[in-house]
């Protein structure tokens, strides 16, 4: 590593925003510095041609172009730190520097050429403006909503990003003027034009996600079996009354014979939601029948989980839907199943003169328990 | 008083006005070592503050329990440290319950069950003895409380250590000379001032309500109230904390609470400020960057001291049977049944919403975090311009 590849490593990792400018313009990039070549010798090409009566406009332009030039290299260069540390704020201006140095180019290049007392220049530069405009008007249009969703401060590196026009979904990684660079859950890397997020639609669940709202929406739906719904019985009204878990939870007003134990179920699972503590009461917890399906009745539980990130989020959730199972048994309630193709031959209505040789246990059924389960009657 | 200018210092008498749960009023000896206590607490914890990562905490030893003659005095002292002793570096969410840097208060004495009872007395902690961790010989009771406040009751004295900062040793014949060396008013009157701004900070919080769901402790968010606060309310015509006359009589108690309530917090401003500057030297940032990064932390410490000082009022956490009731209510009605439990003339017994840990806190009544954070935002202000009045 030769010393000022040292010296420029040193300072760009420094603090000092400006010993981060001196170390990217020393750094040595050779393509980048071959391309300036490339540009100052096309420039110097067109000022020849422009005014050939003034070379020294071939001076000027070349050192305007390095100018702006050497404003890229270190804002393209910053960029990638400014990322990396969350800059937000860096991030943004070295990205308008580079925006106010191609504003300089112009205005320089107009003032070199004379545009004033030059109407065929000025003609000629207003017509190579215009078709650069209209090729590169994605571009313009990138950077209005980069400075839209920046100053509003709606984008930020690392944030959490769903962008369901274009399938997007994951954590924002690069943001320039023009594009945005997004790591996708499946570990894929997608980068797009920034404008598709000022024109389009996208959702930034990043706050979410880092626990600075109420919650992150837990919205799901169980279908009981209409089948299981009858009044509690007194005994049942006793065998719930023996349960600790279950009183801790139920008003002892509503627990009395002759209500639907659905409705015991709901308000049961309703108050444990709201003792959880990792449900959070605002903005809002309901549970809720919906309407009646072919299938069964929905119950739906709509509550917030206060953890936002992803696995605890997950695991949470998990946990609730186990005891939504769970105890669902105490107040002899059971979630509907399709039929399956076992359950077929283990049921009680048989197609076939002799039952299945693999069935389940007697007690299996116990709605339609028959004493009798597995004697063929005799219809003689 | 000439509006926005405050020419000296505002003492009144506030303890007077607290009487028992069952209204009867509490012996002016009771009154009299509570202020005493006040003062004498104060002053001898107002250098005490730590920084959010700093592993130590404060250890109280109260002497002089078992003298018949001393006890009422300093048990006053024990509940003066109970709403005094709260620092923002504690860990209310860690495992190990021994790492969470409780503010410990030992009572040196050898009939602990008696103290226990007295304890539990309205003049004393009352309520905060059924939530906080506390222990006597080898019993431990609430062993995983979230208070942040831990009693222990010894039968010998630990050995006084003087290198330790943030050791204290109260003793009975300690906190009379300190008090026999003040001016009387300095003892049995409180500079009200602070406690005024506190209770005009809290009306903004109630006045400002249409704040979007995110990021509770996001200072930006409360910039507009600060602003109101600072050039609004703070220029209001200075007026008396315990003003009578604009209380209705059914509403006297409850008002006597919320305005002790507001003395409490206040007293809490200095080592508040005192922890920040902390943190400022070991961070090397400004005070106002100081302010803004510990919001959070602070807004929870306010909030443990406040669950502490209900306690002592008599106030208690909702029972299973109020949560019920309340979870079976929604919109206004539920509203109203919250305000019925905490208001003295509808209830037997006292109860709110809001006594539960932070965390909890953050799930069951997220809305009201915002009165935390408005206090701890508008404390720089209040203190500047106490300090500023002052010289």
């Amino acid at each position: 590593m030769n010393i000022f590849t040292k010296i420029s490593k040193r300072s760009i990792a420094s603090k000092n925003i400006w010993r981060q400018i001196f170390g990217a313009v020393i750094q040595w990039q050779p393509k980048s510095f071959l391309l300036y070549v490339l540009l100052a010798l096309a420039m110097s090409g067109i000022a020849l041609i422009i005014s050939p009566e003034k070379p020294i406009n071939c001076l000027w332009l070349s050192l305007l172009t390095l100018a702006v030039w050497l404003t890229i290299k270190v804002g393209r260069t910053l960029a990638n730190t400014f990322s990396l540390r969350k800059e937000e704020e860096r991030i943004t201006w070295s990205q308008i520097a580079i925006l106010i140095a191609i504003g300089f180019w112009i205005i320089g290049f107009l003032i070199i050429f004379d545009t004033k007392e030059n109407p065929k220049i000025a003609a000629a530069v207003a017509l190579v403006g215009s078709v650069l405009s209209w090729i590169f008007q994605d571009k313009i249009k990138g950077v209005m909503a980069f400075l839209h969703l920046r100053f509003h401060h709606l984008l930020k590196v690392d944030d959490w990003i769903i962008v369901p026009s274009i399938n997007i979904d994951g954590e924002i990684k690069r943001i320039t003027l023009t594009s945005v660079t997004v790591y996708n859950w499946d570990t894929t890397t997608s980068t797009f034009p920034i404008s598709t997020l000022y024109s389009g639609h996208f959702q930034n669940l990043q706050n979410m996600t880092e626990g600075k709202t109420y919650g992150r929406r837990m919205f799901l739906s169980f279908i009981f079996d209409t089948g299981w719904f009858h009044s509690v019985t007194q005994d049942e009204v006793n065998k719930l009354k023996e349960r600790a878990d279950v009183m801790k939870y139920l008003p002892q007003y509503e627990l009395k014979a002759g209500k639907l134990n659905a409705q015991l179920y709901r308000l049961y699972l309703y108050h444990w939601l709201m003792s959880h503590e990792h449900i959070s009461q605002q903005p809002r917890l309901i549970v809720r029948w919906l309407e009646q399906k072919p299938e069964g009745m929905p119950l739906q539980v709509y509550a917030f989980i206060t953890e936002g990130s992803l696995a605890p989020f997950e695991w949470q959730q998990s946990q609730i839907v186990e005891h939504i199972i769970k105890s669902s048994e105490w107040f002899n309630m059971c979630l509907y199943q399709s039929p399956s193709g076992y359950d077929a031959s283990n049921s009680n209505i048989f197609f076939a003169e002799e039952p299945a040789s693999y069935r389940k246990g007697e007690d299996f059924c116990p709605l339609f328990k028959n004493p009798n389960y597995g004697e063929r009657e005799n219809h003689e | 008083m000439e509006k926005g200018k405050i020419m000296s210092k505002q003492l009144e008498k506030p303890f007077e006005f607290l009487t028992k749960k069952d209204g009867s009023v509490f012996s002016s000896e009771t009154y009299k070592n509570w202020y005493m206590a006040h003062a004498y607490v104060l002053d001898k914890l107002k250098d005490t503050a730590f920084v959010p990562n700093s592993d130590e905490y404060l250890h109280v030893v109260v002497t002089n329990v078992d003298d018949e003659k001393s006890r009422p005095l300093m048990l006053s002292v024990a509940r003066q440290v109970a709403l005094t002793a709260h620092y923002i570096n504690y860990e209310e969410e860690n495992l190990d319950e021994k790492k969470r840097k409780r503010s410990v208060i030992t009572l040196v004495s050898s009939k602990s069950k008696e103290i226990v009872a007295e304890l539990k007395k309205d003049e004393y902690l009352c309520n905060l003895m059924d939530y906080c961790k506390y222990s006597y010989g080898s019993t431990v009771i609430n062993k995983d409380s979230y208070i942040d406040i831990e009693i222990e009751i010894v039968g010998e004295a630990p050995r006084e250590n003087k290198e330790n900062k943030n050791e204290f040793f109260f003793r009975g014949n300690e906190v009379v000379s300190f008090c026999n060396s003040k001016f009387e008013d300095e003892i049995y009157s409180i500079d009200t001032r602070k406690a005024v701004f506190a209770s005009r900070m809290y009306d903004l919080g109630a006045e400002i309500d249409n704040l979007p769901y995110e990021d509770i402790h996001s200072t930006e968010r409360y910039a507009v109230a600060i602003d109101v606060f600072q050039f609004v309310k703070m220029d209001e015509k200075m007026r008396l904390l315990m003003d009578e006359s604009r209380w209705k009589k059914h509403e006297k108690q409850t008002k006597v609470l919320e305005c002790l309530s507001n003395l409490f917090c206040s007293d809490c401003f200095e080592p508040r400020a005192k922890a920040v500057r902390l943190y400022c030297e070991q961070e090397k940032i400004s005070e106002s960057e100081a302010w803004k990064r510990l919001n959070f932390l602070l807004s929870k410490s306010e909030h443990e001291r406040w669950v502490v000082e209900k306690l002592i009022l008599g106030y208690k956490p909702m029972n299973d049977m109020q949560r019920l009731e309340y979870e079976s209510q929604f919109g206004n009605s539920r509203k109203q049944y919250v305000k019925k439990l905490k208001w003295l003339s509808e209830s037997k017994e006292l109860s709110h919403i809001d006594l539960c840990s932070f965390s909890n806190l953050r799930r069951i009544d997220p809305n009201n975090m915002k009165y935390d954070s408005f206090l701890v935002l508008g404390i720089p202000e209040i203190l500047k311009r106490i300090n500023d009045d002052d010289n």
